[in-house]
């Protein structure tokens, strides 16, 4: 039965706020990206001039490889250590878990300045894999505690049964707890490659050019006080939203599932 | 070493190690080892221009004591978090309390929820600055013809409402997201205990008091937890919006130290600053996770 | 509606173009050379530079550099040049070329700096000095303000490119109409901007904009009044902020807003607020670079004959000190390409290249025959006048490697003189407390502790054996 507790008057109203609030400015990004402003019709100039900016899609096409590749690495080294650390009897399981969360709450600020002049001196400044090491390295706490936990759920029986069977290591891993691990993988892979899009300070102080400059940076040097640049600084927005909201669309319910879990699993 | 033989391992600890081993290596590499050089490269004064290197000890610190532009940005930092933080646990969790039941269209709203966590923090500083322009931007176009200002607001230009805007939009992005942190932890509030609340004659506000929060507030520390470390090491809403904003009101420590490090290439006091974001940082989770084992005690 | 399976396949997708994108970046990872393309004949070479255009409040549909680029490459088809626009504001470049020199980036040959950045640049190690590659007497051609700026240790760090300097503008049409001609002195400035405010009582019209906000640009502002009462900021290797003078061009400073002249927005603006403000009709005056005057008083802009560029002014008895600026061409040290990348700067440094950009974008001449050219002064009859009255009274600011890290003192301390957080008297003992600090720390003797060597050591080992 409803509690009248849970009765809040207007809330249509309310809901109706929020949506405005979360995806109001995107539709206003859209909007001034479609318009010009001295005709006033819907056009799509700015779109068809940044499909063919071929530093668009260099800048694109380096967003989409670091994050993957970052991402799929983290969580491979990942999904191992937590592995490791729930499904071993071992004793240093919870305090491995509490170091690598420490790990994550290092500001990137601090571990810049050292990164900077060790790609220095290695030469590998502007290169992808300059941002692809940070980004692996700083997502593997967060993967390894999201995995951890998806793989406590996951009952030992099955293993011990499995390993009854006479099924060594390597099989127990691929034939049984990775079916099971599935739905927990692609949640932890869609968190760690938004965050891995969406950073900023690493790719700052590592890229040079468009060479290796990935999607945000790209972003942000567009001026915004010149009326001109302010329809292609939109359109290149919407754009590069557009994989992350695709993911959205579909991952919804998987993401948020994540991100409760996660907070809760204290 | 001595200690290291006396504990044995056990066959399978052995094979946990070597599992873990690579995510260790790196993390050691890429993460330990810098902020150790972080440490060591304060005590130095390290100008990359005047090619110095020299040991000075606790000099850096000292200097940083008495640096009014560090003092500007350590308040600006514990302005921007404070504020930030306090505006999105109340906001976020009034949304949470609203949102807490089941209606139609659910994945709607989850989507539109996720929106402002999902886009880079680039495109909404960008938006804002267009939005938030003193000449051409809608802010001032929508205010005037309301009439709630009678002459263009410089909003970024002007000292007094920078910091503001640039908490506005950390609060716009992450609201959203703190919601539904909450909103987990709400929905695992048995409900038997609000009806058990309701036939004890208590009204909402005493319910709300009693039974929500408590039972909230290991789901809000860990939430707070994180969105304070997050924006005390706040670097990409106040580069792109303003970059330290006008006369440095909006200049946080890390925008300071990156300015610091790679505009004058002074190494080692930018490391100072470095350092002291980091123990902050520290500070600041140990703070929360006292807080957390405290609280949790109470619940029972 | 469970249908985990369709999603789960787009994930092992992913993972599969992962794995796919992993094997082709292996490729990728060691490439630094500024060859976007495979192709080894051709010499990719990377250009960075300012947004000279500035096309949306100038209109001319031409981009001047990718024309010049496009002959360039023409005369040269073993050469290819791609463009890096830097940021608009001054220091955010010098971050950014910070940040990619002292990182010994490869990938980018031709850079386009500030004055006050080269002999920063060249202490640093960064850029290479180009004695071996410019013709001696084709060097006799450059206007002499811009010798200091592009010399250190007796070489040459840079070619002469685009010369700037501060200027006043003001709005012909409002003048007239009160028959004042334009101000010779600040004094005159002050008055003529109260008399026109007074009597056109208009509450959105402005006296004098000029940029407060805490950049580079504020420096050079402050500057022209601090060197036109014969203030300094060294004298020697004495640091002489305090001065008399320098205090009494403050005083004047803030004393604009008392009066009314300028308004409260200036201590925050910058120029392109004012510039937007101005060319809307909303000041009288304006202060910003020479090199804006086809923005603001060419065909395309909507002031087009209502307003005109004048000197800086001076006070009475004084003479004017319009600032120095404007970007020249050095070359990466780290490039990989010197010599295609000398071939590009004697390119577009050339008389032909400058009246080209003269004409079609916002440029003013760095070379004597460019300025005497007739068909440039026809077009631009201003020139001239620029030529022969102007540039003789430019003022740099200080020639020194250090003059970055001044500024930056200078900034924060002029700053809040402006917004009226601090005394002039605190302030100025400050900046100099600063600037003192700098100046011993650069006599500081190395004591080389991290035994990895420095950037500059491996420069200077490079340059013994060469």
């Amino acid at each position: 039965m409803r509690s009248k507790f849970n009765e809040i008057k207007g809330r249509p109203f309310y809901i109706f706020l929020l949506v405005a609030w979360c995806v109001g400015p995107l539709f206003l990004l859209l909007f001034y990206s479609l318009s010009d402003i001295n005709s006033g019709y819907i056009d799509f100039k700015n779109y068809i001039a940044l499909l063919q900016d071929e530093d668009f899609r260099t800048v694109m096409s380096n967003s989409l490889i670091v994050s993957t590749v970052s991402t799929f690495l983290s969580l491979s080294l990942a999904t191992i250590s937590a592995y490791a650390i729930t499904r071993k009897s071992i004793r240093f399981g919870q305090t491995a878990l509490f170091l690598f969360l420490a790990i994550s709450m290092f500001p990137s600020i601090a571990t810049l300045s050292p990164l900077y002049l060790i790609f220095r001196e290695v030469g590998l400044r502007d290169t992808l894999i300059s941002l692809i090491i940070p980004y692996t390295v700083f997502s593997l706490p967060i993967a390894i505690w999201m995995l951890s936990g998806y793989f406590k759920q996951i009952p030992k029986e099955l293993e011990l049964s499995a390993k009854l069977d006479g099924c060594s290591g390597f099989t127990i891993f691929w034939k049984i707890l990775f079916p099971l691990l599935k739905s927990g993988l692609a949640t932890t892979a869609i968190l760690v490659f938004v965050t891995n899009w969406n950073e900023f300070i690493y790719a700052v102080a590592f890229t040079t050019t468009n060479f290796s400059r990935t999607l945000p940076i790209y972003i942000s040097k567009f001026p915004t006080a010149t009326d001109n640049v302010i329809g292609q600084l939109t359109a290149t927005s919407i754009i590069g939203a557009i994989p992350l909201i695709l993911i959205i669309l579909f991952f919804q319910k998987r993401i948020v599932a994540g991100l409760t879990s996660g907070a809760v699993k204290e | 070493m001595n200690f290291l033989k006396k504990i044995s391992l056990t066959p399978d600890e052995k094979r946990a190690a070597l599992l873990i081993a690579p995510a260790v290596i790196l993390i050691f590499f890429v993460a330990i080892i810098p902020i150790i050089n972080i440490f060591y490269l304060s005590l130095f004064r390290k100008v990359l221009i005047f090619d110095i290197t020299k040991f000075i000890g606790f000099d850096n610190y000292r200097h940083l004591l008495v640096d009014q532009r560090f003092w500007n940005s350590f308040f600006n930092n514990v302005n921007y978090s404070f504020f930030s933080v306090a505006i999105e646990l109340v906001l976020g969790l009034t949304i949470a309390l609203i949102l807490n039941q089941s209606f139609k269209a659910r994945w709607l709203i989850r989507t539109a929820i996720l929106i402002p966590w999902i886009l880079p923090t680039v495109i909404a500083s960008k938006f804002w600055n267009i939005i938030l322009d003193p000449q051409y931007g809608l802010a001032n176009k929508i205010l005037l013809n309301l009439h709630i200002i009678d002459k263009n607001i410089n909003w970024l230009g002007d000292p007094f409402w920078a910091m503001k805007c640039a908490i506005m939009v950390d609060v716009w992005k992450y609201t959203p997201f703190l919601s539904l942190l909450l909103l987990g932890g709400l929905q695992l509030i048995p409900k038997e205990l609000y009806e058990a609340a309701i036939l004890d004659g208590t009204n909402k506000l005493q319910s709300f008091k009693n039974i929500t929060l408590p039972l909230l507030m290991p789901t809000m520390l860990v939430a707070l937890l994180f969105r304070t470390m997050d924006s005390f090491s706040a670097f990409s809403v106040v580069y792109v919006l303003t970059n330290g904003g006008p006369a440095d009101s909006t200049e946080l420590m890390s925008l300071y130290s990156y300015k610091t490090l790679f505009q004058s290439l002074q190494f080692g006091y930018g490391a100072a600053i470095s350092v002291i974001i980091f123990l902050c940082v520290l500070l600041i989770s140990i703070f929360y996770l006292y807080s957390f084992s405290y609280k949790t005690k109470d619940v029972d | 509606m469970h249908t985990n399976k369709p999603k789960i396949i787009i994930i092992i997708t992913v993972i599969i173009i992962g794995l796919i994108l992993t094997v082709i970046t292996a490729g990728l990872f060691k490439q630094k050379t500024g060859d976007f393309k495979a192709d080894s004949k051709v010499t990719t070479i990377v250009f960075a530079h300012y947004e000279i255009q500035d096309s949306a409040s100038f209109g001319n549909k031409t981009d001047a550099i990718k024309e010049l680029i496009k002959k360039f490459e023409k005369i040269h088809p073993d050469i290819k040049v791609k463009e890096e626009i830097l940021p608009n504001q001054s220091d955010i470049q010098h971050q950014y070329y910070v940040i990619n020199l002292e990182g010994n980036t490869p990938n980018i040959d031709v850079l386009s700096m500030d004055v006050i950045w080269i002999k920063e640049f060249a202490k640093a190690g960064w850029i290479l000095d180009l004695d071996k590659y410019i013709n001696k007497k084709d060097f006799q051609d450059f206007i002499t303000p811009l010798y200091g700026s592009i010399t250190y240790n007796n070489k040459i760090y840079a070619e002469p490119w685009v010369l700037t300097s501060g200027a006043l503008f003001y709005r012909k049409d409002l003048l007239e109409k009160y028959g004042f001609k334009s101000p010779q002195t600040f004094e005159e400035l002050v008055n003529q901007s109260l008399y026109i405010l007074k009597k056109e009582n208009n509450p959105d019209l402005y006296g004098y904009l000029w940029q407060g906000n805490e950049q580079e640009g504020m420096v050079c502002n402050v500057l022209e009044y601090l060197y036109s009462l014969n203030g300094a900021i060294l004298n020697a290797d004495k640091v002489v902020i305090d001065s008399p003078q320098n205090k009494k061009a403050l005083t004047f400073l803030q004393s604009l807003f008392k009066s009314g002249v300028s308004p409260d927005t200036v201590k925050t603006s910058n120029l392109i607020v004012n510039r937007r403000l101005f060319l809307q009709g909303h000041g009288i005056f304006m202060r910003d670079w020479s090199t804006s005057y086809k923005q603001i008083t060419g065909k395309d802009s909507p002031l087009y004959g209502k307003a005109g560029m004048a000197n800086i002014p001076h006070f009475e008895g004084y003479q004017s000190a319009p600032v120095l600026g404007g970007h020249q061409l050095g070359i990466n040290k780290s490039s990989r390409h010197p010599k295609e990348s000398y071939e590009f700067i004697k390119f577009i440094t050339s008389p032909e290249s400058q009246k080209f950009l003269a004409m079609n974008s916002l440029f003013l001449p760095s070379r004597h025959s460019v300025y005497k050219d007739e068909k440039l002064v026809k077009t631009y009859p201003f020139l001239k006048t620029y030529y022969e009255e102007i540039i003789p009274t430019i003022k740099s600011r200080p020639l020194d490697p250090y003059y970055v890290m001044f500024s930056s003192a200078l900034q924060s301390e002029f700053s809040a003189i402006i917004v009226g957080r601090q005394s002039i008297d605190k302030s100025l003992k400050i900046a100099k407390d600063q600037i003192e600090f700098i100046i011993d720390s650069s006599k500081e003797k190395n004591s080389r502790i991290l035994t990895k060597s420095s950037n500059h050591d491996k420069k200077e080992k490079k340059e013994k054996t060469e």
